[in-house]
C-alpha cells in the first residue's frame, strides 16, 4: 500500500489521537504519582479505557483478513479496510502503551507486549517495503513475471536456450524435458506488461533446427559450460553471468570467438541470461515485500486470541 | 522479443496451484494462534500454569510466598479469584480508620448479628482496591491521595460532628494547620527556658561531667550550646527521646547537697520527692554507721567573727566546732529535715523546675509532677490504647536540615508553654509542587492505626518453605482471629475440632469455594444443629484493665467506648 496523499485523513486522526491520548496520559500519569499512588496501570479505570479502545482498535485491524477473504462483502473499499488497519493498528501500540504504565509487564502482560512490538516493527517494516519494492521492480524488472511461475518460466528458458543453441550448433548431448512442448499446460497467459522499464531483447523460439553451422564449436561449449548451469532453478549468484557487468564482458569475448552469423544467436542467449538475472531479482525483491507477513499476520491473530485470555483473567483477578 | 511468446511461457491456471509460501502463511495464521491459545488454556489446569498470568512481581513483603497464589488470591472454579480480606487479614490485623467513619462503598466492617451471635462482615472486602499488589518491590501502603480525599474533601459521619477539617483537597491546600497552633500550648509540667539555654556556652567542668556518662562526646570550652548536645534521636531515628536529667541536665545542675553535718557531699537522685527523702535519711545513718555511732561535732556560730572588708580575710573563723549533744535520732531527723527543706519548699530548688500536686500519700512530702515529655506534639486519638497518635514524622530523614530552620521559635521561646513545632507553613516550603517534596497524604498520616494491630500470625517455617501456608482450620475469617479460641494451640485446636466439629471440616473440604454468606447460612445451621460447639462461642474473659469489643472481639482499655477496628461499642462489663 502506497502511503500518498489519499492518507491525509487518517495522518490527521492519528496523530490528533496520539497527541490527545498522550496528553491525557500525561496529566493521569503524573496525577496519579503525584498524589502518593503506585502510577498507572492497566487496573485503574483510566488505563482500562485505554485497553479497551485498543483492543477494539487490535481486533477491527485483525478483521482485515477477513475482509479480504470475502471481497464481495459490500463493507467498503478494501483499500479503505488497509488504510483503517494500517493506521489504527499504529494507534493502538501507543494506546496499549499508555493502558500499561509505560510497562511491558510480566508472565503474559510482557509476552503480549513482546508480540504486539514484533506485530507493529513488521507491519511497519512492510509498509516501507511496499513503498520501496514495488518502484524498484518497475524499473529494474521490464521481463518480471507471475511469481508463483517463476519456476516454470525459468524451466522454459532454458527449454528455449536448448533449442537455440541445439538450432545452430547441433544436438547438444543432454537431457532435456518437456523438449517437444515448448508451451506449457494451459495455453497462452494473460496480457503482457507495458509499464515500465520495457527494453532489451528477450530471447525467442526459434522454428525448426537450421543445421550445424560452422564455427559453432565456441558457442556450444559455452553454453554447456557456462549458460546453461546458470539458467538452472537454483540461481547461481556467484556466476560471471549473475552481474550484468561481467555477464556483457563474458558474453563479448565470446562473440570474438564466433562467426557473424551466429552472433545473433549469441545476443539471444545473452538475452535469455539478463531475463534469469531480472527473475532472480524478483524472486528476492519478492521475498522482502512479503516475508514481514509471515510475521506479522500469524502473530497478529495470536496476539489477539492471548490477549482476550490477558482480559479475561485480569478480570477475573480483579 | 515477441510478446505472444513471451507471454504464452505463463500457465494461464497458475493460480490453482498455490505456491509453498502461500500455503505455510495460511497455515501459521492458523496454527499460531490455535497453539498459543491452548498453551494458555492448558496453563489453567496446570498447578503453576497461573504463574504466566502474573501481571507484575509481588512487592518484597510478600516475596516469601514466592508464586502461590493461594496465599492472597481466593480459590474458586476454573483458577483464582480476587484477593479477599480474609486472606489479608489472616497476616494483617490493620483496623479501620475511624469508628465513625462513612464507609466509601467498600471497606471491610463488621456488624454483629444477634441471631448467630457472630460477627457479620457485612461490605464487600476491599483492602486491595487500595494496596495493589504486583507493581514490583514498591511500598504497599504508599497509596493515592484519591484514597483520601474520596471522603476528606466532603467529610461525613455516622454520629457526632466530625473531629477534623471537612474539606482537605491537599496538603498545600486547604489544609488546615496542626491543631496545637491554632491556639494550643505544650502543657508539659516541666519549667524550661529555651532561650537562655540556647545563649549558654559550655564550660570545661560541663563537659567534663557530660563525657562521665559519654565517652564519644566532645566539644570545646566556650563552644555553643547546640539543639543536639540535648535532643538525641531515638532508635528509630523519627522522633526524639526525652531529655534525661541525668545526662543532659546534671553535668550544670548537679544534685549535690551541701556538707550538711560535715557528713561529705551526697549526691541525691533525680526522683520522687520521698525516694530523694529515703536516700537523704540513709546518707547520714551510713555515717553514724560507718563513724561507729560517734557523732560528728556540730558546727555552731563563732561570736568572735566578724566580717571582713573587701580585699581582707577573716581573723576567726564563722563557724566553730562544738560537741554534738543531740540523741543520735534526733540528729538525724534534724539534718533530714534541714536537707530536704530547701530542696522541696515552695520556690525551692525542685520546684524550680517542676511543678506539684499535692503530698506523697502518707507523708508530708510534695507529689511532683512527672513531666511525661510527649514523644509527639500531633493529637492523640482517644480510641487507642495509650492514645497514639496516627500521624508521625521522621526527623531523621529531614537530618540535612538545620534544627533551627524549621524550629526556629526556640531561640526566642522562654515558657514551657511555648510550642515549638513548626507550622504548615514551614512543611510547605519543601512539601508543595514548587518546593518538590511529596505532599501525599500518606507522608504524614496513617489510615491503620498499627499499634493496635495483633500478632496474629498462625503460619510456621514449614509452612512457608513447603507451600501449606493459609492451612484449612487455622485462619479462615476475621471473627476466627479474634477469638480466644483461635488463640488456642494447634494441638488443642484439633483436639477440639476432633470432637465437635468434625462435620464442619468435612464440609469445608468438599466445599472450598463457598462463598460468605454461604459460610454464614451455614454458621448459623451448625449453631442449631450441634449444640456441643456452643462453648465456643462463649463471651471471652475480660480483666479488670481492659474490656472487650462487643462485635470483633478486640480487647480495650476500659476508657474506649468504640472499637477501633469494627466501629462497635464495647461488650458491657
Amino acid at each position: 500500500m502506497l502511503i500518498d496523499r489519499s492518507h491525509r485523513g487518517w495522518i490527521t486522526f492519528t496523530v490528533l489521537v496520539f497527541v490527545l491520548s498522550g496528553a491525557y496520559y500525561s496529566y493521569y500519569a503524573h496525577a496519579s504519582s503525584m498524589s502518593g499512588g503506585n502510577g498507572p496501570s492497566g487496573g485503574t479505570v483510566t488505563g482500562l479505557a485505554y485497553g479497551i479502545v485498543a483492543f477494539t482498535m487490535m481486533v477491527f485491524c485483525g478483521l482485515l483478513g477477513v475482509r479480504k477473504h470475502f471481497r464481495i462483502w459490500r463493507l467498503g473499499r478494501v483499500q479503505g479496510w488497509l488504510r483503517a488497519h494500517v493506521w489504527l493498528g499504529l494507534l493502538a501500540y501507543p494506546l496499549i502503551l499508555f493502558h500499561a504504565g509505560m510497562r511491558f509487564g510480566n508472565g503474559l502482560s510482557f509476552w503480549l507486549m513482546v508480540l504486539f512490538s514484533i506485530v507493529i516493527v513488521s507491519g511497519l517494516f512492510g509498509i516501507i517495503m511496499q513503498n520501496l519494492v514495488p518502484r524498484t521492480m518497475l524499473d529494474r524488472l521490464p521481463a518480471e513475471s507471475t511469481y508463483e511461475q517463476i519456476p516454470d518460466v525459468i524451466e522454459s528458458l532454458r527449454r528455449e536456450a536448448d533449442r537455440l543453441v541445439g538450432g545452430v550448433c547441433g544436438p547438444l548431448g543432454v537431457e532435456t524435458e518437456g523438449e517437444e512442448e515448448d508451451r506449457l499446460p494451459g495455453g497462452a497467459a494473460s496480457r503482457m506488461r507495458t509499464e515500465g522499464a520495457v527494453k532489451g531483447r528477450v530471447g525467442h523460439a526459434r522454428g525448426p533446427s537450421q543445421g550445424v553451422q560452422e564455427g559453432s564449436g565456441p558457442l556450444k561449449a559455452f553454453y554447456l559450460e557456462v549458460v546453461r548451469p546458470f539458467l538452472g532453478q537454483t540461481f547461481m549468484a556467484q556466476a560471471k553471468l549473475a552481474v550484468p557487468q561481467s555477464s556483457i564482458a563474458v558474453f563479448e569475448h565470446t562473440r570474438t570467438l564466433l562467426p557473424d552469423t551466429l552472433h545473433e544467436s549469441l545476443r539471444d542467449l545473452e538475452s535469455i541470461c539478463d531475463e534469469r538475472r531480472q527473475l532472480a531479482l524478483q524472486m528476492r525483491l519478492h521475498f522482502w515485500l512479503h516475508c514481514w507477513l509471515f510475521l506479522h499476520a500469524p502473530l497478529s491473530y495470536a496476539l489477539l486470541v492471548l490477549s482476550v485470555f490477558h482480559a479475561i483473567k485480569a478480570t477475573f483477578y480483579f | 522479443m515477441q510478446q505472444k511468446a513471451r507471454a504464452q511461457r505463463v500457465d494461464r491456471t497458475y493460480f490453482k496451484r498455490v505456491h509453498p509460501w502461500r500455503t505455510s502463511y495460511r497455515s501459521l495464521n492458523w496454527l499460531l494462534p490455535i497453539v498459543g491459545g491452548a498453551v494458555m488454556a492448558a496453563l489453567l489446569y496446570t498447578p503453576t500454569g497461573d504463574n504466566a498470568y502474573l501481571p507484575g512481581p509481588v512487592s518484597s513483603k510478600h516475596a516469601i510466598f514466592g508464586h502461590r497464589c493461594i496465599e492472597c488470591h481466593e480459590s474458586g472454579p476454573g483458577g483464582w479469584g480476587a484477593v479477599t480480606d480474609a486472606k489479608c487479614i489472616s497476616c494483617h490485623d490493620g483496623p479501620i480508620h475511624h469508628f465513625n467513619m462513612v464507609i466509601p462503598g467498600g471497606n471491610t466492617k463488621l456488624e454483629w448479628n444477634p441471631e448467630t451471635g457472630k460477627p457479620v462482615q457485612v461490605q464487600t472486602a476491599t483492602c486491595a482496591s487500595c494496596h495493589s499488589e504486583h507493581r514490583g518491590n514498591q511500598e504497599l501502603s504508599k497509596i493515592s491521595d484519591r484514597h483520601c480525599t474520596q471522603c476528606h474533601q466532603d467529610l461525613k459521619v455516622t454520629e457526632g460532628a466530625p473531629r477534623f477539617a471537612a474539606k482537605i483537597t491537599s496538603f498545600e491546600g486547604d489544609h488546615p494547620d496542626f491543631k496545637i497552633l491554632t491556639g494550643g500550648k505544650d502543657t508539659t509540667p516541666v519549667k524550661y527556658n529555651h532561650k537562655k539555654h540556647i545563649e549558654l556556652k559550655w564550660s570545661e567542668d560541663a563537659i567534663k561531667e557530660r563525657q562521665k556518662l559519654d565517652d564519644t562526646f566532645i566539644k570545646v570550652p566556650g563552644a555553643t550550646l547546640e539543639c543536639y548536645d540535648c535532643h538525641a534521636p531515638d532508635s528509630d531515628r523519627n522522633y526524639m527521646q526525652p531529655i534525661s536529667f541525668e545526662v543532659h541536665c546534671q553535668m550544670c545542675h548537679p544534685l549535690a547537697i551541701a556538707p550538711i553535718a560535715n557528713i561529705g557531699d551526697v549526691k541525691l537522685p533525680h526522683a520522687q520527692s520521698d525516694i530523694v527523702a529515703a536516700k537523704v535519711s540513709a546518707s547520714f545513718k551510713d555515717y553514724l554507721i560507718q563513724q561507729g555511732g560517734k557523732l560528728p561535732p556540730k558546727l555552731a556560730p563563732n561570736p568572735k567573727y566578724k566580717k571582713p572588708r573587701p580585699g581582707q580575710k577573716a581573723k576567726d573563723p564563722e563557724f566553730i566546732e562544738q560537741p554534738e549533744d543531740r540523741p543520735p535520732e534526733k540528729w538525724i531527723a534534724d539534718n533530714v529535715k534541714d536537707t530536704l527543706e530547701p530542696l522541696f519548699k515552695d520556690g525551692g530548688a525542685c520546684a524550680y523546675c517542676h511543678e506539684v500536686d499535692g503530698k506523697i500519700a502518707g507523708t508530708e512530702l510534695p507529689k511532683y509532677v512527672d513531666p511525661q515529655i510527649p514523644r509527639s506534639w500531633f493529637p492523640r486519638n482517644p480510641n487507642t490504647p495509650g492514645g497514639v497518635t496516627s500521624v508521625f514524622f521522621d526527623h531523621e530523614s529531614h537530618r540535612v536540615l538545620n534544627c533551627l530552620e524549621c524550629h526556629n521559635t526556640a531561640t526566642t521561646s522562654e515558657k514551657t508553654s511555648d510550642v515549638l513545632l513548626p507550622g504548615k507553613s514551614n512543611c510547605v516550603v519543601c512539601h508543595s509542587l514548587k518546593g518538590g517534596a511529596s505532599s501525599n497524604c500518606n507522608e504524614c498520616h496513617l489510615y491503620h492505626d498499627k499499634s493496635i494491630s495483633n500478632f496474629i500470625g498462625m503460619r510456621t517455617f514449614k509452612d512457608l518453605h513447603e507451600g501449606t501456608a493459609t492451612p484449612a482450620g487455622k485462619i479462615k475469617t476475621v471473627e476466627h482471629l479474634h477469638h480466644p479460641e483461635a488463640k488456642k494451640t494447634e494441638p488443642e485446636a484439633k483436639h477440639e475440632d476432633h470432637k465437635t466439629e468434625a462435620p464442619k471440616t468435612e464440609a469445608a473440604k468438599t466445599e472450598p469455594a463457598k462463598t460468605e454468606a454461604a459460610k454464614t447460612e451455614a454458621a448459623k445451621t451448625e449453631a442449631v444443629a450441634e449444640p456441643a460447639a456452643a462453648p465456643k462461642e462463649q463471651a471471652p474473659v475480660q480483666d479488670a484493665t481492659t474490656q472487650l469489643c462487643a462485635n470483633c472481639g478486640m480487647r480495650w482499655p476500659l476508657k474506649t467506648k468504640f472499637c477501633s477496628r469494627c466501629g462497635a461499642g464495647m461488650k458491657a462489663p
